[in-house]
């Protein structure tokens, strides 16, 4: 599971009212290789939450983005390789995602996170 | 949940999610530190939910204030989710003859006039209000004309007129005055001035009442058309609470006229059973794929003074509401109801099950892309944020190399196929998606809906996609159709009848509870296919109406996964053919007919369809968000 996912992903049990962001404990991380690709790396800046997309980085060992950005920082080049590699190159391999109001945790095994709920949490 | 249903407001009785595991004493025990606790009993079969019932509505409040979302320190840190719980009003009620004749239910005032038009009149009715813009409702569409009927309110805007009834309804208007009955009723029912026109997709009825005695003055007139129903009477022995009550059937056929008078009309709550079968006659009479109905009305200006104070809301004050009393048999909810997103048995079997039992299988099978899916892909911007919804094997994913996929399926088997091959996944269920409201572009659910065993379910899951694009963005749906292009796959099917999957999803439309199987997989059920005439089967004659399939996956003897089958032949949950050198497992199916699933999608808000279309024996629609 990338980052990406991290920011995409709510915690859905019933009654839940703020599932979003979910913590993260890691078991193991894994670096794997992506493209450099600005454009898509622009696009998708509006769409993610910063300050739990940089949290979420700093728990994976991440400690080189900025607390508060703006789009002008989308054209230096530095930024965008560290956002690059936070975003889309670092894997959460083994571990687990944890509702930030219930505390269920979400078990995330050979990189795949189980988000299926109990009967009882529907 | 048997029994009890989610209050709106505070009860004596609690609703406890979460008790996996905790004997019913124990929580009884618990709870009572709060105050006397009567009993304590289980919501459902689950048995992770719990009926707490307090002698005193405040104690239920209190233990609700203290333990709702806490960790509970008496059982044992449980995080509880708790809330108030009502008894349900269940009243059990056993099919009513069907008259054909309206003489014979001896209603005051009702009278029914059959072949009141021609088919060809029927016809132009039909294209004169397709031709026009419908207004879409939970369950069914409507065209209103003269006045707005507003649904909450029960009663006309008035002040809204919407203009003259337009002028295709000429012939129809002169045909209806000149009905001699009409003309000696004691208020005047012409000239109408209030239409509506309501369309029923199949097995859609509509809830008790009374029209609203303040709204509309003299008679009520209803014309079906495209399809028959049953309406049901139901009068009430005394002040409309009461849960005794007489009841008459009359079967509206196609193109009936009917007329509601005096009683009738002011005494008599109608309702129209929410069956895609009904029985008349001793026959099954199926439902069309929709039926729609004119009903013309006369906005009534003054107050009512009829004799049927107790439902007259200009009369009795008391009583502003004419609805009948609440029976869950008949309740139009729009509520999500809790239990539409615990996956029905049938699904979890038939299903979930099979998909992880012949996963790599299946995978093998599965490598052609429907043209038109990549298509819709193509077509998305570039860097677009992509969800497929019921990935299955991944095929779809990355499938446009200029955006970002994100594929989820409830089977962990298929979804470690995904992760192998790379990609972004993980596992969820497509009812009840785990993103944030959205944070995508567009959204794919291929072959996904018809292996939702409810409509409730099929509709939360296009909500839920449609919940998680962002404004703009679109959702490609595709499903299996009725109308297979190879008439001679659908022979290889096994129908299944109605009662048979809704004794596996429960309480399909609020009926019975009947399970026509157990709940657990059996080894009746590897008989179905060569049973004939079975309870489960579905006569040749009615296959053109059938929606509810099994459909075979052959596993073949060679593959690896075969062995994981070994278990599954035994429970009867599969079994083997010899001939075809195959492990045969049933996939549960809701094939989706014509215009079915453009009806379930308009039923939503806050979606356009920009595109609809029939692939490969699929019906396939494309939503934009707006």
């Amino acid at each position: 599971m990338r980052l990406l996912t991290h920011n995409m992903l709510s915690c859905n049990i019933k009654g839940v009212s703020k599932g979003f962001p979910l913590g993260i404990e890691v078991a193991k991380l894994e670096t794997k290789t992506v493209e450099f690709n600005p454009q898509f790396l622009r696009h998708s800046f509006p769409k993610i939450e910063w300050k739990a997309f940089q949290e979420a980085a700093k728990t994976l060992g991440v400690n080189d983005l900025p607390e508060q950005v703006e789009p002008s920082m989308l054209d230096d080049d530095d930024f965008l390789r560290r956002f690059h590699h936070a975003l889309l190159e670092i894997h959460l391999e083994e571990g687990d995602l944890v509702c930030p109001e219930t505390g269920r945790k979400f078990p995330v095994a050979k990189g795949i996170p189980n988000m299926l709920l109990n009967e009882d949490e529907v | 949940m048997e029994g009890f249903a989610r209050a709106v407001g505070a009860t004596r009785h609690l609703y406890v999610a979460n008790c996996l595991g905790i004997a019913l004493e124990s929580v009884k025990a618990a709870f009572s530190k709060f105050g006397p606790v009567l009993d304590a009993c289980a919501a459902d079969s689950s048995k992770a939910r719990v009926i707490v019932s307090f002698e005193r509505e405040a104690d239920a409040a209190a233990a609700r204030d203290a333990w709702n979302r806490q960790c509970c320190g008496a059982l044992g840190e449980r995080a509880l989710v708790i809330e108030f719980a009502a008894p349900r009003e269940r009243i059990k009620l056993v099919e009513v003859p069907v008259s054909t004749s309206a003489q014979e239910l001896g209603i005051p005032g009702l009278s029914l006039l059959t072949e009141f038009i021609s088919s060809r009149e029927e016809e132009r009715l039909l294209q004169e209000v397709d031709a026009r813009p419908w207004q879409a409702l939970a369950k069914r569409r409507v065209q209103h004309y003269g006045y707005e009927f507003l649904y909450n309110a029960r009663n006309v805007d008035t002040s809204k007129f919407l203009g003259e009834f337009p002028d295709f309804l000429q012939p129809l208007l002169e045909k209806i005055s000149s009905i001699a009955e009409l003309q000696e009723t004691s208020e005047a029912t012409f000239p109408f001035d209030q239409l509506t026109v309501n369309e029923y997709p199949r097995g859609v009825g509509l809830s008790p009442h009374i029209d609203t005695h303040s709204a509309f003055q003299g008679s009520i007139i209803s014309l079906s058309l495209a399809g028959p129903c049953v309406m049901e009477f139901r009068k009430y022995a005394s002040e409309g609470v009461s849960p005794e009550f007489e009841r008459k059937a009359l079967f509206l056929p196609q193109r009936s006229l009917l007329i509601l008078s005096g009683e009738s009309r002011y005494g008599w709550h109608h309702y129209i059973p929410h069956h895609k079968f009904d029985l008349v006659s001793g026959q099954s009479v199926p439902r069309e794929s929709r039926r729609v109905s004119y009903t013309f009305r006369k906005v009534r200006h003054g107050p009512c003074r009829c004799n049927f104070r107790q439902y007259c809301d200009s009369q009795c004050h008391s009583q502003s509401d004419s609805g009948a009393p609440e029976i869950v048999e008949s309740v139009d909810q729009e509520e999500a109801d809790p239990d539409d997103l615990v996956t029905p048995e049938i699904e979890k079997t038939f299903v979930h099950k099979v998909y992880n039992a012949i996963a790599p299988h299946f995978s093998s099978t599965r490598f052609a892309k429907w043209p038109r899916v990549a298509a819709f892909l193509d077509s998305l911007p570039p860097s677009s944020m992509v969800i497929d919804a019921g990935c299955g094997n991944g095929k779809y994913l990355g499938l446009n190399d200029s955006c970002f996929f994100i594929g989820c399926d409830v089977s962990p088997q298929l979804i470690s196929i995904c992760a192998r091959r790379g990609h972004e996944v993980f596992v969820a269920d497509a009812v009840n998606l785990p993103f944030r409201t959205g944070c995508f572009d567009a959204a794919i659910s291929i072959a996904v809906l018809h292996h939702l065993s409810t409509e409730k379910r099929r509709r939360k899951a296009i909500v839920e996609l449609l919940r998680i694009v962002s404004t703009g963005g679109k959702v490609l749906v595709t499903v299996w159709a009725a109308e297979q292009e190879d008439k001679g796959l659908v022979k290889k099917w096994t129908p299944l009848d109605e009662k048979c999957v809704e004794g596996w999803v429960g309480d399909m439309d609020g009926g019975g509870k009947s399970k026509s199987f157990p709940a657990t997989s059996s080894p009746s059920l590897a008989k179905i296919d060569e049973a004939e005439g079975e309870a489960g089967m579905v006569s040749a004659e009615n296959l053109e109406e059938q929606q509810e399939y099994f459909v075979p996956w052959h596993l073949p003897y060679h593959r690896a996964e075969i062995a994981g089958s070994a278990e599954a032949v035994v429970s009867g949950f599969a079994r083997k053919d010899d001939k075809k050198n195959a492990v045969v497992y049933n996939r549960y199916y809701h094939v989706f007919v014509r215009g079915e699933l453009e009806r379930l999608v308009s039923s939503i808000d806050g979606a356009v369809i920009v595109d609809h279309f029939f692939d490969k024996s699929n019906w396939c629609v494309v939503l934009q968000k707006s």
